[in-house]
């Protein structure tokens, strides 16, 4: 894989009915800031913008999809060894930073049948990766509003690096002995899709399941934290324990 | 110093509530509100957002007691003013996701939803009633809400801070200004609140299309249409109801305009917006 496209849903933009220019929920340096995604060793980075992107209907034994010029080209991505991805800024009633759908290999795709929307994953599309800026920002200001001085823009680098690591990462299972839900803290123990494994690899890494990395919980109850936040965020995945760089591949195995 | 204490006071004595309750896993799906919730979550949503947190714990308790925890998800009023054609089913992921990619409207930030427990853990925190907090978290870890979701629910500030003002309300006095009510917020016309509450303001209409492009309040910027803002300090922040442009007026929540005019209560009393004497900081 030697190329990487990503496109984002909401740099800023003109905004031609209303003649303005609106400012970018997700600025553009969030993906390709040397403090994020994609890091040492990694393909080549094209930013698309989401507006420049065309809309391209593809056809389907279902129906018509819409799709954008990248997604037709994501479409043959294992072929051409190309990576595509989509960034939308997103919110929803809980309070996650973001969350991914699909990997890159078995992207998922919403398409109506019987005038129902339905979502279907037979196609190899683009995976989306959707962000809440708000709770991004959110969640900076009160570690910052308690000493802390993290950057907005350096946050929202390692969030949507964390999720674009989820589009690679997908089938990584550092820890199959447990499975989400099977422990009362299964995220820092299941090591699904690429997650760190609490007490087995590095905090300081895009992969680690918390935002800020170095937050553990109070794992025994006897009210003291385990560890605070690091003082800087990381700016990459790990190049070992376990090595997320190494662990880039277009397949699952 | 002081919110340093509170807040890893809080986070390690509520952590030990939130972690004694059954494992989870990812947040369990929640089943849909009906027609009489979905309203009544509504309204409470919009209580909590304009600081009235009493209403907002009464309407949450009326559905948690009859429903359960029941998630109601909405495209606010103002998102038909602004979007050409059908607008998608809000309950449908892949719908609003789909609609979002192939159109030019971001009708994935635009959606509200909301459910009892979560808006009960929140409102009853602005309160300060904490033993009621550690309950409705031990519900959202039921749920299955994770450690960090506990913690941002813990932390995360309220729209119109802590506490209702509860000076006398016969100090409270009437605005002079009409107001209309969408989704249980209240709208005020822009240049009349902004005359009323002495908040210096500046449209910006464009020569092309006539219309209202930025409204300029202070350092502070709000685009019609738009949950995007600036605050009067210039700060970025996000309305929980978009302001829009109606026959050459534009509409705001109140609730926003008050904070930037430094009120902490108000209240719709008698057809008319009533607002608590400001109080002097200390």
């Amino acid at each position: 894989m030697k190329d990487m496209f990503v496109m984002n849903f909401r740099a800023g933009y003109y905004d031609p009915v209303n003649d303005r220019w609106v400012e970018p929920e997700i600025p553009n340096e969030a993906i390709t800031s040397q403090d994020g995604f994609p890091g040492q060793g990694m393909p080549l980075l094209w930013l698309l913008n989401a507006n420049e992107g065309a809309l391209r209907w593809v056809s389907h034994p279902l129906g018509d999809i819409p799709g954008k010029i990248v997604n037709f080209l994501y479409g043959y991505a294992y072929i051409r060894g190309v990576y595509a991805a989509v960034v939308v800024p997103s919110k929803d009633d809980r309070p996650e930073l973001a969350w991914t759908l699909g990997p890159i290999w078995d992207g998922y795709r919403w398409v109506q049948i019987n005038g129902e929307w339905k979502l279907v994953c037979d196609l190899p599309l683009a995976p989306v990766i959707e962000v809440s800026v708000s709770t991004v920002k959110e969640t900076v200001n009160s570690w910052n509003r308690v000493g802390y001085n993290y950057d907005l823009s350096h946050a929202l680098a390692c969030v949507i690096a964390h999720e674009l690591g989820h589009t690679i990462l997908w089938d990584v299972d550092h820890n199959p002995a447990i499975q989400d839900g099977q422990d009362p803290m299964s995220i820092l123990t299941n090591g699904d899709s690429g997650h760190h494994v609490y007490q087995q690899h590095r905090m300081h890494c895009f992969m680690w399941p918390y935002f800020p990395p170095g937050f553990v919980p109070d794992l025994d109850g006897d009210g003291n934290l385990e560890s605070l936040p690091f003082p800087n965020l990381p700016t990459d995945f790990c190049d070992s324990y376990p090595g997320c760089q190494s662990l880039w591949h277009l397949n699952p195995k | 110093m002081q919110r340093w204490a509170f807040v890893l006071v809080m986070v390690s004595f509520l952590l030990k509530i939130a972690m004694a309750s059954p494992p989870g896993g990812f947040p369990r799906q929640l089943p849909k509100a009906n027609e009489e919730a979905t309203e009544k979550l509504k309204a409470a949503y919009a209580a909590y957002v304009q600081g009235h947190y009493r209403k907002a714990i009464r309407l949450a308790l009326e559905v948690y007691w009859e429903h359960g925890d029941v998630e109601a998800k909405w495209f606010p009023s103002w998102v038909a003013k602004v979007v050409k054609g059908p607008i998608p089913d809000p309950y449908n992921q892949g719908e609003v996701l789909s609609r979002t990619i192939k159109g030019s409207f971001l009708f994935t930030t635009a959606i509200q939803s909301t459910f009892p427990s979560y808006l009960l853990a929140r409102s009853y925190l602005a309160c300060g009633e904490h033993k009621e907090v550690e309950k409705w978290l031990g519900n959202l870890r039921k749920l299955g809400w994770e450690y960090d979701g506990i913690v941002r629910v813990l932390t995360f500030p309220h729209p119109c801070g802590y506490g209702e003002v509860h000076s006398p309300k016969n100090t409270w006095h009437p605005l002079p200004l009409r107001f209309r009510e969408e989704d249980y917020f209240i709208l005020v016309p822009l240049d009349e609140a902004c005359k009323v509450l002495g908040i210096p303001f500046q449209l910006d209409i464009s020569p092309k299309t006539k219309r209202v492009r930025y409204v300029f309040l202070g350092k502070g910027k709000l685009l019609p249409g738009l949950t995007q803002a600036r605050n009067i300090k210039g700060e970025r922040e996000h309305l929980a109801y978009a302001p829009f442009e109606e026959d050459g007026k534009v509409w705001v929540p109140f609730y926003w305009l008050a904070k930037q005019a430094g009120i902490r209560g108000w209240e719709v009393r008698n057809g008319k917006i009533y607002v608590a004497p400001k109080q002097g900081t200390k």
